[in-house]
């Protein structure tokens, strides 16, 4: 029982590093970006080539570099896609729809590009990177790395937290989700912040793909879709931009998930996953907007 | 021609599918529902379609039965979508296929699971198969003009004031969003009486991916738009033979490139050659009509 | 040297030219304001002065500075602050969140606790309710807190677009007031509007603009009793 609650908090740390850049690139710079499970898989990736390629690499240097790499991409998405969708078209609605699409697109050309180094296979991870070890308490298994990714997890969403509310380039980016002409005005530098948030996202995405490679030894070109669809039902329990909800509803659904493999039937983990999706959509349809920065 | 025809049946199958996938993420996009739902209905389709085959079922019994089933699905799921908007809709739509993907997986005994559908009777004639195509291209071209298709396109447009003329709003997109389901079930049904088999390789994301390039790639709106698309899509790979593994690299990159330059796909760029090279022969151009920025 | 000196300028929106060979300046100190008729301009005219919408010619000059083109956040730093047409402030975020938000361009946190100190005592309204949602507040309060959110900024000039929009008469009287406190305080001000009879009773010099051209210019008690001012602007709001 306590050991489900174990996996259930590593794996909703997990899902918490991965919805957060989503929710808040949907919040501030109203993306929904459909790419971002694909970042994640580059995240695993990287670290996976950086192991086969120089074995023995320290596995902080992995994290680190992984994150670079993500959060470039996400820069790269908004540099050389988004801020020229929002440069061509002036319609909100067709903005957002033409973004939409952009980056299911870029996801396609991530994935084509992974599958060039995967061959279109599942990969191993190399155990050198991360010596994973456990220990027992309590009649508790818990390995080192899910301890990391909870410690890791638990830190980086109050930083997030703090840096949305308290923050100063928070404030903009909530500024910036309520009226985007009118932050200008007052002087923040919206392109600026979009390509820092659209950084921070990837990089937060990256982390969550090197954690998860590490921890379940496997790299996969299509890993991050079923990411994404457990985003999705977070994001909508959760509200879109409150972070605290967030981290709740991540962990909350990756319990779920754990209890109902473990005491019912795995193959309807995602049967419940769909079943929560609907439910809060028919209950709260306002609640899926966000309380803090929502758009009209 | 007939023998041209038989010899280029696996493209012009491939054609076929893309189209019908294509158009079905139009019907609803007109309407304003931007929908991700399409290749969840591909895949009931797909499944439904190979059950009955493999249970003796007549095919044209088999084709009205998918399309109903569409039918049925939006309309059991619409009540959710009326209450969403933009971006809700498109998360809660790839959430519905999805979840399609995950169930087709792990309900083996109705979709094979991993293997999939394999061995189901190949039973749609050629021209049968035409036809399904040709009569959908001219459904989508019909309900482009007129009433309806003037009530649909200020649905796109703006909700509010589409509302305001009259339009009822909730019950032309629940229409749009059911023949956009119809349709794709229909893509389903075609895609497994004509090869015969059907498996989660063929709803898998980059099935998503390829409905939206159809779409992107020939125009999203206009109602040639997902013909030229697919008729592009299914033909490039041939000559990106040569490019070998960088082939869908090269493809990603291109429809990347027409989305964010290009948003109106291949035909707005051919609509646009064509107004520059009629433009010498008007006497007066008349500019305020002509070029008003569509907004 | 004018706050702000405007030559030649001309705005197109698409095919629609918004705004035609407009010169325009204010004097340092001075309140200016810009009276027209719907669609006459107004707004186009300070959405090239803040940088929002890039001018297809002419020159802005803004104390010397030219800042012809340049981008809304760095025309922003320089002083130049604008009150948009209908307020906009922030709604979901707190009073105090859009005060700081004001205060954006300002590295001086000495000065940030001066500016706020001067404008909570400017608006005690705002004092109240530091932190509640700024949607919250009515539409007289909404202007308070767009004035004090300008004013964060520390700017030398404000433009204001249509302050009493939406306003009963009392409380444009109030928003007629806190312009004139600004102004006094030595903020240069420009602003638009067509509730041509409030502005005229703050404003040093006014322009009429119409079908983006200015049609006349001068000291505020010239352009009051010329008649077709008093035709077009003053007579029918002096109904309302």
């Amino acid at each position: 029982m306590l050991q489900y609650l174990v996996n259930g908090l590593s794996l909703g740390a997990i899902y918490a590093l991965f919805s957060l850049g989503l929710s808040i690139s949907w919040a501030g710079l109203n993306i929904l970006n459909l790419a971002h499970g694909t970042v994640f898989m580059v995240g695993a990736l990287t670290a996976w080539l950086l192991s086969e390629q120089l074995p023995g690499v320290p596995f902080l240097l992995v994290l680190v570099i992984a994150m670079v790499i993500c959060g470039l991409i996400g820069l790269a998405m908004e540099l050389v896609v988004f801020r020229q969708i929002r440069r061509r078209t002036s319609d909100g609605n067709q903005q957002t729809l033409t973004t939409v699409i952009a980056t299911v697109a870029t996801s396609s050309l991530l994935i084509a590009i992974a599958e060039q180094f995967t061959g279109g296979q599942p990969q191993g991870l190399s155990q050198d990177l991360f010596v994973v070890s456990g220990y027992t308490v309590f009649g508790i298994r818990i390995t080192n790395i899910q301890i990391a990714i909870i410690v890791i997890a638990a830190v980086l969403s109050f930083a997030v937290a703090w840096f949305i509310k308290r923050g100063r380039q928070g404030q903009a980016l909530r500024a910036l989700s309520v009226d985007r002409d009118m932050a200008k005005l007052v002087g923040v530098s919206a392109d600026r912040l979009s390509a820092l948030t659209m950084f921070g996202a990837g990089a937060m995405a990256g982390l969550a793909g090197v954690l998860l490679a590490v921890q379940i030894n496997a790299v996969e070109a299509h890993m991050g879709e079923a990411l994404l669809f457990k985003a999705f039902a977070i994001i909508i329990i959760a509200g879109v931009g409150s972070i605290g909800a967030t981290v709740a509803a991540a962990v909350a659904l990756a319990l779920v998930e754990t209890f109902v493999a473990a005491y019912w039937v795995s193959d309807l983990r995602d049967v419940v996953v769909f079943a929560l999706i609907i439910l809060f959509l028919l209950v709260r349809p306002q609640g899926i907007s966000s309380k803090g920065w929502q758009r009209a | 021609m007939i023998d041209w025809l038989a010899a280029n049946a696996p493209l012009l199958r491939n054609i076929s599918v893309l189209a019908l996938l294509g158009y079905s993420v139009q019907l609803a996009l007109r309407a304003g529902v931007f929908s991700f739902a399409t290749v969840g209905f591909y895949a009931i389709g797909g499944y439904v379609t190979a059950n009955l085959l493999k249970a003796g079922w007549n095919w044209v019994a088999v084709m009205a039965l998918v399309i109903v089933v569409g039918f049925v699905f939006a309309l059991v799921i619409s009540p959710v979508l009326n209450r969403l908007r933009h971006l809700f809709l498109a998360m809660a739509t790839l959430a519905f296929t999805l979840f399609i993907q995950s169930l087709a997986l792990s309900w083996a005994t109705f979709t094979g699971g991993a293997q999939g559908m394999f061995g189901v009777r190949r039973v749609l004639p050629q021209g049968a198969m035409i036809a399904i195509v040709v009569v959908v291209v001219l459904i989508v071209w019909l309900t482009q003009r007129g009433v309806l298709g003037r009530a649909t396109s200020a649905l796109r447009h703006d909700e509010l004031l589409a509302a305001s003329l009259g339009v009822n709003v909730s019950r032309q997109q629940t229409m749009a969003f059911a023949a956009s389901s119809g349709v794709g079930a229909l893509a389903g049904f075609v895609q497994v009486s004509t090869t015969g088999v059907f498996g989660p390789d063929d709803i898998s994301f980059s099935t998503v991916v390829t409905s939206l390039t159809v779409l992107v790639v020939g125009g999203a709106i206009i109602w040639a738009g997902p013909l030229v698309g697919a008729i592009l899509v299914g033909t490039l790979p041939l000559y990106l033979v040569k490019a070998g593994n960088l082939s869908l690299i090269i493809q990603a990159v291109v429809v990347l490139a027409i989305v964010v330059y290009q948003p109106e796909g291949l035909v707005g760029i051919v609509k646009y050659l064509f107004s520059i090279i009629r433009k010498p022969f008007r006497k007066k151009p008349r500019e305020t009509t002509a070029g008003a920025p569509a907004s | 040297m004018s706050a702000i000196e405007i030559t030649g300028l001309n705005v197109h929106y698409g095919k629609v030219h918004a705004v035609r060979d407009v010169d325009l300046y204010v004097d340092q100190g001075e309140v200016v304001v810009v009276v027209g008729p719907n669609g006459a301009g107004k707004s186009s005219l300070l959405a090239a002065l803040s940088g929002l919408v890039p001018p297809s010619s002419g020159r802005v000059v803004m104390s010397g500075t030219d800042i012809t083109g340049r981008p809304a956040h760095r025309i922003a730093r320089l002083g130049l602050v604008q009150v948009p047409e209908g307020r906009r402030i922030f709604a979901p975020l707190t009073i105090d969140e859009n005060l700081k938000l004001g205060a954006y361009t300002v590295k001086d946190r000495a000065r940030v606790k001066e500016l706020r100190g001067t404008v909570l005592e400017m608006f005690p309204i705002l004092a109240d309710r530091i932190d509640s949602p700024a949607g919250l507040l009515s539409g007289g309060e909404q202007q308070m807190l767009a004035f004090g959110r300008a004013l964060m900024s520390d700017p030398h000039t404000m433009l204001l677009d249509e302050p009493s929009m939406g306003l009963s008469p009392a409380l444009v009287d109030r928003v007629i007031e806190a312009i004139r406190q600004i102004s006094e305080s030595g903020l240069s001000i420009l602003m638009v509007e067509q509730n041509a009879s409030a502005a005229f009773g703050v404003a040093n010099r006014a322009y009429i603009l119409d079908q983006g051209e200015i049609s006349l210019e001068g000291p505020v008690g010239e352009v009051a009793a010329d008649p077709r001012v008093l035709a077009a602007f003053l007579g029918v709001t002096e109904e309302d």
